[in-house]
């Protein structure tokens, strides 16, 4: 019987001992993947002894790096409700590449309550409630209820947050909010710029049967895909990731049974905005520019010790409609390089949203596109090593 | 002096008693950071590894 490549799952742990595996345990550590592709690199050294002849000795193989990459649907964790700390499977994939987990497992205040005075169309003042502490909620959601009849029309997220309880909001709203304000639960990611080490992983993957177990896995690389689903094609946004990581074992045992976890929301009917200004686009890419390198240690098997992340350069890269500069001139806002905020949100209601935040943002020139019926842009979002830089918001 | 939430670091930080912690008087919101996070291991300082050392030769041997 041939192996069948839909016939395959991972689960992935926190590792928290260096060089030490970590059992998964199912299936709370499952997840649920598309385009699992484990990739096995031979290293080899030319053998360049002389040997008499014209004839030469093969490479010797030295070993192999390993990684493995798959996609991860832009799903809400399931449950209807905010999980325990650091078990979320894509919260772990994000951690380990420098990102905090956020857990709001209450909405604060637990009823909603009145905006304070001094209000705009992107800037609110929170109420009594609220602490008084700068950055305290810097991007975190934010429902407003006077702006629509629905979760997801009143929800928008927080640009930033003063101590005067002053806060700008990363949406422009339809109208100035003068109603009741409330930040919901929520499950956020927000990237981190601290000094200390990401967590580790361990994990195993299954390929119809085969059992690989791996340790010491890093985050080489993740990606948002967020693509617009129009009315001609859809498309999942997904986060796109590659661990590298040192094997452990290998072994037969039947892959375990992998849970539907229902609908993912689309993006679409939600907020795409670029400095305040609805911003339509057909692709968006979150990129975290992660850095991997295995320090040399002639002690380890492999001559290496664990990967570690030695850097990770973000930037957002859009395709956008190209517009008007009176509606919003690009150009401009990249030629000042001030801060200027992204956001998108989309899905369906409380549990089963995404927020996609960028409090700020310096643009390089866009490149106009006129190669379609649709005249296009390009442009790339450069986020600074600023805490809270890129957020993932899951809001309940 | 302005209060400010520190960066967060590394973990899962429970935003509902950081913010039960700011609401508190004169909060040292660093601690209330550390407090407020779950921590699966904090990574162990790197170890230079050793091997096994190769036992000297004894007074027999060098007969």
């Amino acid at each position: 019987m041939a192996l069948k490549s839909n016939n395959v799952a991972i689960a992935i742990a926190i590792q928290p001992t260096d060089d030490t595996f970590q059992a998964p345990t199912l299936p709370n550590d499952q997840l649920v993947v598309s385009q699992l592709r484990p990739s096995s690199q031979a290293v080899t050294i030319a053998n360049d002894e002389a040997t008499g002849t014209p004839i030469r000795n093969a490479d010797e193989v030295a070993g192999s790096t390993r990684s493995i990459s798959f996609n991860v649907k832009a799903r809400p964790p399931v449950g209807g409700s905010v999980p325990a700390a650091n078990t979320f499977g894509l919260g772990k994939l994000l951690q380990a590449a420098k990102f905090t987990e956020i857990r709001q497992d209450a909405p604060i205040p637990a009823s909603p309550e009145a905006l304070g005075a001094g209000v705009s169309d992107i800037a609110v003042t929170l109420g009594t409630t609220a602490a008084g502490t700068a950055d305290l909620y810097k991007g975190f959601p934010l429902l407003l209820s006077d702006q629509g009849a629905t979760y997801k029309r009143q929800l928008t997220a927080l640009r930033s947050y003063a101590a005067n309880k002053d806060a700008e909001l990363m949406s422009r709203q339809g109208s100035t909010p003068s109603a009741n304000y409330q930040i919901p639960a929520f499950l956020g990611y927000a990237r981190a710029v601290t000094s200390d080490d990401p967590i580790q992983l361990s994990g195993r993957f299954w390929l119809d049967g085969h059992r690989y177990d791996f340790k010491n896995a890093r985050v080489s690389s993740l990606q948002l895909a967020l693509p617009t689903s129009t009315r001609d094609q859809a498309q999942f946004p997904e986060f796109q990731v590659t661990l590298d990581f040192d094997l452990e074992a290998r072994s037969e045992e039947s892959t375990p049974a992998v849970p539907s976890l229902g609908a993912v929301p689309l993006y679409k009917d939600g907020v795409s905005q670029l400095d305040h200004t609805p911003y339509c686009t057909s692709n968006v890419t979150v990129d975290l520019g992660v850095q991997v390198e295995y320090p040399a240690c002639p002690n380890s098997p492999s001559g290496s010790d664990a990967p570690e992340l030695v850097g990770s350069t973000a930037s957002v890269n859009l395709t956008a409609q190209h517009y008007l500069p009176s509606v919003i001139d690009t150009e401009a806002l990249a030629e000042a390089q001030a801060y200027h905020p992204f956001i998108a949100q989309w899905g369906l209601g409380a549990g089963q949203m995404v927020q996609v935040v960028v409090p700020d943002a310096r643009l390089s020139p866009p490149g106009p596109d006129t190669g379609g019926n649709i005249i296009t842009e390009n442009g790339v979002l450069l986020i600074d090593a600023l805490d809270r830089g890129v957020m993932f918001n899951f809001p309940f | 002096m302005e209060l400010k939430c520190p960066p967060l670091g590394t973990g899962s930080v429970d935003v509902s008693a950081l913010h039960k912690a700011a609401k508190s008087s004169n909060p040292d919101m660093a601690k209330a950071v550390e407090a407020a996070k779950t921590i699966v291991a904090a990574k162990p300082e790197p170890k230079a590894k050793t091997t096994t050392p190769k036992p000297t030769a004894s007074a027999a041997d060098a007969d």
